[in-house]
């Protein structure tokens, strides 16, 4: 159990004190008395003021959910620490969690409890464990410290910050019961599709009376029905290629990737169709097919706790365990053949599949130039993955680089479209 | 201590006070130190500056008195309350140095009552002095008493700042 104990300026205040003292009386200098004389008072009121009490300290933090950029706070509250003149804290340093002061320590009094709040900001999406910290408090005069004493961390979950996404493309594939998106069936919706003769079973509201009059036939307007969408949105954290600098610095293809899917989930689930997602990397997680905001935060939730694989990645096949019907964003790198592997293979069953090429442009310099070792596997590793994307493509896979709003747009329209043309489809 | 780059400005103040002091009062006696002597005294103000909890600060201040006790001739001069004013500013400045890391700025207002402190306890060195002066007897048997009187006034002072001294304004 943390206790009071002497701190080192009362031993050395009393040390000098003494020796001038003793030494002045035993030898009769003078000048020993007027030199020790400044060191009695504070040893005398730090002897005087030592605490009895046994101070709790906990830490609390104002918020342990945030979206990354945003801060919290976290507040030190103590009990039964009224003896206690001053208080330190020292908070250790984590990846990308910045903290105001920015030295993560601070010495004040503990007069007023707002001096005493260590700001704490969330540069980077995932869970991040802040508040380990040292905590010290001193008696008055300086004479007893209390501590350090450990305070445990707190994990924190930063929801990564949704890039910039918006589309106006139509799922190609829309096949649930109600939805924004327009089918290719007939059905209750109000896009227009046609006009027919009436047939027993139509509505009276659907009965065109120009066209009828004309025609002297009771013709029907048709329209298209309107349907939701399943979505899937695979993420590969086999690999972080690059190194993250936040959320205002450099993005790594990991960045790219979660903010990207994000802000795909994000869209679709306010589209109202139904969007699940599977991380290819550890931990393989999967989110089922689901709808409405509670469904997004799981989500969100499940991307904060996306990592990078640091094993071998086995050479052995993928099952993303994808039904017809379906669209398929892949959020990936493509630097992985299981991967490219599983793509492949869902294209070539016709489910409607977007290849997100995440990889970010790295600089050769970095890598200590084209013909250092690392540049040159680097740019062996560019040449095979042209290879795959190059095969990906001629199986009419679309491969798209990540850039914001309407990065999807044309080829779902272009998918939309093939879709509406007879096929054979590889089982 | 080797990450210079990463202490607070407050911190390096406070340090280089107290490396500094000691050898002022040193300087401000009317003989020269030898070289010993300031060697001595800059090896443990350093040492002190660079980690102010260890032992390195109560050599260093009693090094210094030890140094004008013994080798300083006639030391009741008036240079010998510019000494206790340095002795006592390196102890103010080394116990603010060790509230907490390097990297941790200092807050203003325990600056502020420190400096209030050490002033209010270095009243005692000019009372120590007026007494000497006063007390100017060769019968050394004065001296018990003239410290056990010194001592017995800082305990009354002291009672009477106690309670305020909990508070940063005292």
């Amino acid at each position: 159990m943390t206790v009071w104990t002497p701190t080192p300026a009362l031993s050395r205040a009393t040390v000098a004190a003494a020796a001038g003292l003793v030494g002045a009386a035993l030898t009769g200098s003078p000048a020993l008395a007027i030199l020790a004389a400044p060191f009695v008072l504070p040893v005398v009121l730090g002897l005087l003021g030592r605490p009895s009490s046994t101070p709790r300290v906990t830490a609390l933090l104002g918020a342990t959910r945030l979206p990354e950029g945003q801060g919290t706070t976290s507040t030190l509250q103590v009990e039964d620490g009224e003896e206690a003149e001053q208080v330190t804290r020292v908070v250790a340093r984590a990846p990308y969690v910045v903290a105001r002061p920015a030295s993560g320590a601070l010495s004040v009094l503990t007069g007023d409890a707002a001096d005493s709040v260590v700001e704490i900001g969330a540069r980077r999406w995932g869970r991040p464990q802040v508040g380990d910290e040292q905590v010290a408090l001193t008696s008055a005069w300086c004479g007893y410290r209390w501590g350090p004493e450990r305070l445990g961390a707190q994990q924190l979950t930063v929801w990564p910050l949704a890039a910039a996404y918006d589309s106006t493309a139509e799922a190609p594939q829309p096949d649930g019961l109600v939805g924004a998106h327009r089918s290719r069936r007939v059905g209750s919706g109000t896009e227009f599709a046609g006009i027919r003769p009436f047939a027993p079973g139509d509505r009276l509201r659907r009965i065109s009376w120009p066209v009828s009059l004309r025609t002297r036939e009771l013709q029907v307007v048709t329209t298209r029905a309107e349907q939701d969408a399943s979505v899937l949105v695979v993420v590969d954290s086999l690999r972080d290629i690059g190194v993250s600098g936040g959320v205002d610095g450099r993005a790594s293809s990991l960045d790219l990737t979660v903010r990207a899917a994000s802000a795909l989930a994000d869209h679709h689930v306010r589209r109202g169709d139904r969007v699940g997602m599977r991380v290819v990397g550890p931990g393989d997680a999967r989110v089922p097919f689901g709808s409405g905001p509670r469904h997004l935060h799981r989500i969100t939730g499940t991307l904060t706790r996306v990592v990078p694989d640091t094993a071998t990645v086995p050479d052995e096949t993928l099952e993303l365990g994808v039904t017809g019907g379906c669209v398929v964003y892949v959020l990936s790198t493509m630097l992985h053949a299981p991967v490219v592997n599983a793509t492949a293979l869902l294209s070539a069953r016709g489910v409607a599949v977007v290849v997100i090429d995440t990889l970010v442009a790295r600089d050769l310099d970095e890598l200590g130039g084209p013909t250092s070792a690392a540049g040159l596997a680097w740019r062996m590793r560019m040449l095979e993955r042209d290879l795959m994307l190059e095969r990906l493509a001629s199986l009419g896979c679309p491969i798209v680089p990540w850039r914001g709003p309407g990065t999807v747009d044309v080829v779902l329209r272009q998918q939309a479209r093939r879709g509406q043309v007879p096929r054979v489809r590889a089982r | 201590m080797t990450r210079w780059r990463t202490w607070s400005r407050s911190q390096v103040a406070c340090r280089a006070l107290v490396a500094v002091l000691p050898v002022v009062a040193l300087v401000v006696a009317p003989v020269r130190p030898g070289l010993v002597v300031v060697g001595l005294v800059v090896t443990c103000s350093v040492l002190w500056a660079m980690f102010p909890e260890l032992a390195a600060g109560p050599v260093a201040l009693v090094s210094v008195m030890a140094w004008w006790a013994l080798a300083v001739p006639d030391p009741v001069r008036p240079g010998i309350l510019l000494a206790a004013l340095a002795l006592s500013g390196a102890h103010v400045a080394g116990l603010l140095a060790a509230y907490g890391p390097a990297r941790a700025g200092l807050d203003r207002r325990l600056v502020v009552a420190w400096v209030r402190r050490g002033l209010l306890a270095y009243i005692a060195a000019p009372v120590a002095y007026a007494a000497v002066v006063v007390l100017d007897d060769p019968d050394s048997l004065m001296w018990p008493l003239a410290v056990a009187v010194l001592v017995v006034l800082v305990l009354v002072v002291g009672m009477q700042f106690r309670q305020p001294s909990a508070s940063p304004s005292s």
